[in-house]
């Protein structure tokens, strides 16, 4: 039985003989095993490259959200509108419509309970009180989703929720007198 | 034999003693192992870039929410409303054609959501779902289409997807006609004069389109076909089936400007009927073209004939540069 005397280095490939014995076989996995784990970490670094460049993510969450909001501002959800000719009247909350059950009938998503949640909150300015205002009333789309989401805005992250706060001036009619107040429209969309 | 590849090549690693008979096989078969791991990787990289670069997620999930959020808005408008959708186009080099096939999408109008799956639905069964907030008198015309044309439209209390049909669409499509503004050219177009009539109308247009600037058309293949037609009113032929939705919307667009300038004459935009099938000039220029291609036959009555051919010529010009804008 012959046996080779040469210190093994790395570049050393073995010959037939060699690769037959059970040292040789051992002496070329760890001859080769740097090669093979450089190949390994290029293989990964080059995938990891290719995904981190490949952009996949669409955050339409601001867009929701203003959607949302035109949606209540513009449609007969809250908005005064005229029974004859249906024409909506922008800018003019009607009482008799705020509250939770018309936002939930006008504007439904389904089975998609926890796509977005609303609160509406409508103020009154006192102007005999510096930034005082007088709280009216208040409606909810999709009330219960809301009060889920709601404690998940502080932390950030796929599991927490955003919300958009949004101010617009109205006029609100109720029991056939307009008065002028301030609609705060608070929207909640879950991060993921 | 003894193989000597350079000072630090196969030499110094392969002694001459190795490099016998059973050394120049041990050369082979290492090469041979190392040709077919390097080939093995190559696949492998090759797969995973394809398969990233087929992935239809994200033009799933951009779909569905694109739509759901046009749908949204469609519920909140009180009157009617028709957007006319297009699906992205693909490049069509080689590369992409063997990289990336055509997607092909299923898109669904539900009740409360817009759902987008692959087309075949072996590939990818799970479908993205977007929802929308329906209003409370909209009835939802649910429906599911393949289609890369699109019409969302709320007429009435009727929300409803519809694939794009030539002969049923109140306007004129926002289709574009080409993919890419790459490579244009300066456009290459053909005015036939079919009758003797219309030698002049046709000389007319022609010198209205060459002015500048100049419009560009990647597959500068039009052609304007003049005829003439006694007692009978203003008829455009768009080109079939081929070209139909591009040619159609040439002739919608014609016909717009044509109602705009002369509101008191009648028109109509109709798929070609053979009708200049006997005409020998209409078949000498058809024979020496490409048998889609991309044509517009204005039959034209006494009352284009004997109008102002400089007023009739710059309709025309319009209509053709507001479709290639």
């Amino acid at each position: 039985m012959m046996t080779d005397k040469r210190p093994i280095k790395m570049s050393d490939h073995k010959s037939h003989k060699e690769l037959k014995k059970k040292k040789g076989q051992a002496d070329y996995l760890i001859s080769n095993s740097f090669r093979i784990a450089f190949m390994v970490v290029a293989l990964i670094a080059f995938f990891l490259m290719i995904n981190f460049y490949v952009s996949t993510k669409i955050d339409v969450q601001n867009l929701q959200a203003q959607a949302l909001l035109n949606r209540i501002l513009y449609s007969d959800a809250v908005m005064y509108s005229n029974p004859q000719t249906a024409r909506v009247y922008v800018g003019i909350v009607d009482m008799a419509k705020f509250n939770d059950a018309s936002l939930d009938a006008s504007i439904s998503y389904g089975n998609f309970t926890r796509h977005v949640s609303a609160k509406l909150k409508l103020l009154k300015k006192l102007p005999e009180i510096p930034g005082g205002d007088l709280f009216i009333a208040d409606a909810y789309l999709n009330r219960h989703e809301f009060e889920i989401q709601k404690p998940r805005l502080s932390p950030s992250g796929k599991g927490a929720a955003t919300m958009y706060i949004t101010k617009y001036p109205v006029t609100y009619l109720k029991d056939g007198i307009y008065d002028y107040g301030t609609l705060v429209v608070e929207i909640i969309i879950p991060n993921s | 034999m003894v193989y000597v590849v350079g000072k630090r090549g196969l030499s110094s690693k392969y002694s001459r003693r190795r490099l016998g008979k059973r050394g120049n096989e041990d050369v082979l078969t290492f090469w041979i192992w190392e040709l077919l791991v390097v080939g093995m990787i190559f696949i492998v990289i090759l797969l995973a870039i394809r398969s990233i670069v087929t992935s239809n997620g994200y033009w799933k999930k951009y779909y569905s929410m694109d739509m759901a959020l046009i749908a949204d808005l469609e519920n909140t408008n009180q009157g009617d409303f028709t957007v006319n959708y297009q699906l992205k186009g693909q490049a069509q080099s080689f590369l992409m054609k063997v990289m990336a096939p055509p997607r092909l999408f299923e898109i669904a109008l539900k009740y409360d959501s817009i759902e987008v799956s692959d087309a075949d639905k072996q590939e990818n069964q799970y479908p993205t779902i977007f929802p929308y907030s329906k209003h409370k008198t909209i009835n939802v015309n649910a429906n599911s289409l393949i289609s890369d044309f699109l019409v969302l439209s709320k007429t009435g209390s009727a929300l409803s997807l519809e694939d794009y049909h030539v002969g049923t669409l109140s306007k004129c499509a926002s289709l574009q006609p080409f993919d890419s503004h790459k490579d244009m050219t300066t456009l290459g177009y053909d005015i036939v004069s079919i009758n003797d009539e219309t030698n002049n109308m046709a000389a007319s247009v022609d010198n209205i389109l060459k002015n500048r600037p100049p419009l560009l058309d990647p597959a500068n293949d039009l052609a304007i076909i003049l005829s003439y037609e006694p007692n009978s009113y203003f008829t455009i032929f768009y080109s079939t089936p081929d070209n139909e939705p591009r040619s159609h919307k040439l002739g919608c667009l014609i016909g717009t400007h044509y109602a705009r300038s002369f509101p008191d004459n009648s028109y109509d935009v109709l798929p070609y009927d053979g009708s200049l099938s006997s005409s020998m000039i209409f078949n000498n220029y058809k024979n020496g073209k490409s048998a889609d291609q991309f044509f517009i036959i204005l039959k034209l009555s006494d009352k284009e004939i004997s109008m102002d051919q400089n007023d009739f010529a710059m309709l025309i010009q319009d209509a053709v540069r507001e479709y290639y804008r």
